[in-house]
């Protein structure tokens, strides 16, 4: 009998201990980015990099961290061919602005406006929800000069329904 | 001599003691058991009293077993559970009724005329409820523009229902006169679960939390009152009165 109930209560704290289990897995689908790929003008077939790209949402402070191991500057400059950036969760639109050659003399920003719809959907409960976005069909960009420059000379959206960050969802050449 | 003559008298005493034991076993079988049969009610004290102490908790379950022969019982139970499950990113309600009906088997040797239990049991589950999604939190493993406030919608599905099936352990022992305290505890396979859509059901009353597969836990903590309807005389068989083994 008493056997029988030092095991009855082993077994209820062994199943309480086990109860965390609400920790989002990195892996799962969230929260998609915006998938950007450049195209230089010369070759707009094959993806190429950009130069010491920065990009920074309006009204923000500091320019997205593209590398975290860098110091000073050195951590907001792009230099690859593919950008991913988030869109805000909490607005129908977010504006960036990129700017080329952000280090050097001959530096020139564009800015964009990205329009969208939201949808919140379900994921789990360690996760919560995550959000979708489907660009605007009729305006999904909006571009805007603050320098009377373009830097970007075309600028396409390949996939309005953001859902995922294996795509590519606009193409821009350069 | 003395020793020798020390020694004889004890040996023939065992042998009038070996007869001894033949003539109490006779009589001992000739020894009317009675084993009383009836019903059983009570209630879960753990659900009705963690109301008091747990704001997101209201909750009752009556448990009953009735007695079907030696060592079978049929026992039920049913309750009403509303509970807010605070998670990190959903804060949801869920509240609705449930009834469990089976069977316990008692596998304790009982003593003399003692009632105590030891049971293992079966159970079907059905839970008829609704969910309440109060708030939930997008998530955004790139917070460039801020962690953002939980979103308040107080969103409500109803018509939820789920079943499952039910392993319980139970231990019941009478404390006072035709009063019993019991432990059990229950491991749970969800076996039917209607979703609502676009949602979860995190908690389903009578089954409790759910996990991503279709296992879950319980336990309760009872007291209940047996009532004596009828008595069957059993004869009292050797083994009962046989030392317990170990």
């Amino acid at each position: 009998m008493k056997k029988f109930v030092s095991i009855l209560l082993l077994f209820t704290f062994g199943l309480s201990s086990c109860e965390k289990d609400d920790i989002c897995d990195a892996n799962t689908p969230t929260t998609p980015r915006l998938v950007i790929t450049f195209y230089d003008d010369i070759d707009p077939t094959t993806p190429a990099p950009v130069v010491n790209m920065t990009v920074k949402g309006q009204d923000q402070e500091n320019p997205i961290i593209f590398n975290k191991n860098a110091t000073d500057d050195n951590q907001y400059y792009v230099n690859a061919s593919t950008v991913s950036i988030p869109l805000r969760t909490d607005s129908d639109t977010t504006t960036y602005e990129f700017t080329y050659n952000a280090s050097g003399t001959g530096r020139n920003t564009d800015i964009l406006t990205f329009r969208y719809t939201r949808e919140s959907i379900y994921v789990s409960r360690a996760c919560g929800y995550k959000m979708n976005y489907i660009l605007d069909q009729a305006a999904p960009v909006v571009r805007t000069d603050p320098d009377g420059v373009n830097w970007m000379l075309n600028i396409n959206v390949l996939n309005r329904n953001i859902v995922s960050e294996d795509e590519t969802h606009i193409n821009i050449v350069f | 001599m003395f020793l020798g003559q020390a020694q004889e008298t004890p040996a023939s005493k065992p042998k009038t003691e070996t007869v001894k034991p033949e003539i109490q076993e006779v009589k001992k079988d000739s020894v009317i058991k009675t084993d009383r049969y009836g019903l059983r009610v009570g209630v879960d004290l753990y659900k009705l009293t963690r109301g008091l102490y747990d704001k997101d908790y209201k909750g009752i379950e009556f448990v009953g077993d009735w007695r079907l022969t030696k060592k079978y019982y049929l026992a039920a139970e049913l309750g009403y559970e509303n509970k807010t499950t605070d998670d990190d990113r959903l804060n949801s309600s869920a509240a609705g009724s449930y009834v469990k009906a089976g069977f316990d088997y008692n596998f304790y040797e009982n003593w003399l005329d003692m009632e105590n239990l030891i049971t293992i049991g079966m159970r079907g589950g059905f839970s008829a409820f609704s969910q309440d999604l109060n708030s939930y939190k997008i998530y955004n493993s790139h917070p460039y523009w801020g962690e953002q406030p939980s979103v308040l919608v107080n969103q409500k599905y109803n018509g939820l229902t789920a079943s499952w099936l039910e392993v319980v352990l139970g231990l019941k022992a009478e404390v006072f006169d035709n009063v019993f305290v019991g432990f059990g505890v229950q491991l749970k396979l969800l076996a039917t679960n209607k979703k609502p859509s676009g949602f979860d059901n995190l908690y389903i009353p009578g089954f409790n939390r759910t996990y991503d597969g279709s296992f879950g836990v319980g336990f309760n903590y009872t007291v209940s009152y047996f009532i004596p309807i009828y008595k069957k005389k059993i004869m009292a068989p050797e083994k009962s009165t046989a030392p317990k083994k170990k």
